[in-house]
C-alpha cells in the first residue's frame, strides 16, 4: 500500500494495532430505501445517522436521512455486518 | 392553469377561421357531468369522502435531477482499513456509484466535489481511471483543499473548478514500511509515480516537465519539496479549467450535457442505444499463427 497523502504519516496510522472502537464510536452500514446509511446504532433497531451514501443530491434533503438524526431499522444478518 | 390558459389562447387567435371551436367547451361538460352525478349519489356520500382520501397520500412526485455528485472526503482509503480517527473516502462505495450513473437512464451528468488529503495511489487512480472513462459529462470542483492522489481525480473529469481558497498539493509519493536500500527501490518510487504524472498529464493541459518540477520544488513546503497552488495558481499552471464555485461548476456541467446530448442525438432521459449487437467487437484471434504465437 502506498499513501500519497499531505497527511503526516504518523497521523494517519496512529492507533492501526488496536482496531477495537469503543461501543458508541462503532459505525454500521444499514440500506434504507436503496439507499446506504452509515449509522451508529444506539440499540438493535436503532441508529444515529452519521453520514449519507448517495450521489443523488435530492437525498440530502430528506429530514430523516440528515447526519445526527434518529433511524429506525430493521435487523437484518445483512445489516449487522459492516 | 398553464395549459388551460395557453389553451385559451390558442383558440382566441383561431377564432376568425373556427367559429364553432368557443362553443365546445359547453357541449362537453353536460354530456359528462350527469354520469358523475349518478355515481356519487348512488352511493351516497362517496363523492365528497373522495378527495379526502387523497389527503393522506403523502408521497409528493418531486421533479427528478439529471445531476448525480459523489463527495471525494478526506482520505481515500484503499486495501487497508483505516484507524477510525481519519474521515475516509471508501473505493467500495465510489465504484458502484459510478457504474450506476453510467448504467442509468436518468441520469445525465456527474459533479465531482474534492476535499480530500489524499490517501491510497490505487484507490485514487482507480476512481480517477473509472470518472475518466465515463461517457457522461462530469465536471470537478476542489474545495479547501485537493492534494496528493486528489490532484488525478481532480483533473479526470471534462472540466474542473477550483475555488478561489482552495489549494492542491503537488509532492512525490513516499514509500512506507521496510524499505530495501536497493537501487531497485527507488525505480519502484519512480514507477508508481509516473502512473500519477502521466495520468495528470493526459488529462490537464499541464506539461510533464512543469508537473515535474512543482513535484520536486523546494521551498515551496515547510516540511517537504513540492508545491502549493492556491486557486488561481492551479488554473495558470494549466492544472485546473476555471476558478469558480458551485454555481459555475452546475451551469458548466448543465452546458457539457446540452452539448452532449447533441453530439449523441440523446433525447432527454433515455438513452437511444440502438443495441449495437457487438458489431464493432474486435475479430477474435487467430486461434495459433504458424509461427506459434497469437495473432490479431
Amino acid at each position: 500500500m502506498i499513501l500519497y497523502t499531505i497527511m503526516p504519516l504518523e497521523l494517519v496510522m496512529e492507533g492501526m494495532g488496536n482496531q477495537e472502537t469503543s461501543q458508541e464510536r462503532r459505525e454500521i452500514e444499514i440500506e434504507v430505501e436503496g439507499r446506504k446509511l452509515v449509522v451508529q446504532p444506539q440499540s438493535a433497531t436503532e441508529g444515529r445517522v452519521v453520514r449519507l451514501l448517495s450521489t443523488n443530491p435530492e437525498d440530502y434533503l430528506k429530514g430523516e436521512w440528515q447526519p445526527g438524526s434518529l433511524i429506525r431499522f430493521s435487523p437484518r444478518p445483512d445489516n449487522t455486518n459492516d | 392553469m398553464d395549459d388551460r390558459s395557453s389553451g385559451a389562447n390558442a383558440v382566441q387567435m383561431k377564432m376568425p377561421s373556427t367559429t364553432t371551436r368557443p362553443a365546445r367547451p359547453a357541449i362537453r361538460r353536460p354530456a359528462t357531468k350527469p354520469r358523475g352525478d349518478q355515481e356519487t349519489d348512488k352511493g351516497g356520500r362517496q363523492g365528497p369522502l373522495k378527495p379526502l382520501e387523497k389527503l393522506g397520500a403523502v408521497s409528493v412526485p418531486q421533479p427528478k435531477t439529471n445531476v448525480h455528485t459523489i463527495t471525494i472526503v478526506g482520505q481515500i482509503e484503499g486495501h487497508m482499513v483505516l484507524p477510525s480517527q481519519n474521515k475516509t473516502t471508501k473505493y467500495e462505495h465510489i465504484l458502484p456509484q459510478l457504474v450506476a450513473i453510467e448504467e442509468s437512464k436518468e441520469i445525465e451528468g456527474l459533479l465531482v466535489i474534492l476535499n480530500t488529503v489524499g490517501g491510497d495511489v490505487e484507490a485514487g487512480l482507480a476512481i480517477a481511471e473509472m470518472v475518466a472513462g465515463l461517457t457522461k459529462p462530469s465536471v470537478s470542483l476542489i474545495l479547501g483543499g485537493g492534494h496528493s492522489i486528489g490532484v488525478p481525480i481532480a483533473v479526470s473529469t471534462d472540466y474542473s473548478f477550483i475555488a478561489p481558497t482552495a489549494t492542491m498539493t503537488i509532492h512525490p509519493i513516499r514509500l512506507t514500511g521496510l524499505l530495501i536500500g536497493v537501487p531497485q527501490t527507488y525505480e519502484y518510487l519512480d514507477k508508481m509515480q509516473d502512473r500519477v504524472i502521466k495520468f495528470v498529464v493526459k488529462q490537464s493541459k499541464i506539461r510533464e516537465e512543469r508537473f515535474r518540477e512543482l513535484m520536486f520544488n523546494t521551498g515551496g513546503l515547510a516540511r517537504d519539496i513540492g508545491t502549493v497552488l492556491v486557486g488561481k495558481d492551479a488554473v495558470s499552471e494549466g492544472l485546473i479549467n476555471a476558478v469558480g464555485g458551485i454555481g459555475e461548476a452546475l451551469a458548466r456541467l448543465h452546458g457539457l450535457i446540452k452539448a452532449w446530448k447533441m453530439e449523441t442525438g440523446r433525447p432527454s432521459g433515455a438513452k437511444v442505444s440502438a443495441d449495437p449487437g457487438q458489431p464493432d467487437l474486435p475479430a477474435v484471434p487467430a486461434f495459433q499463427s504458424p509461427t506459434g504465437g497469437w495473432q490479431q
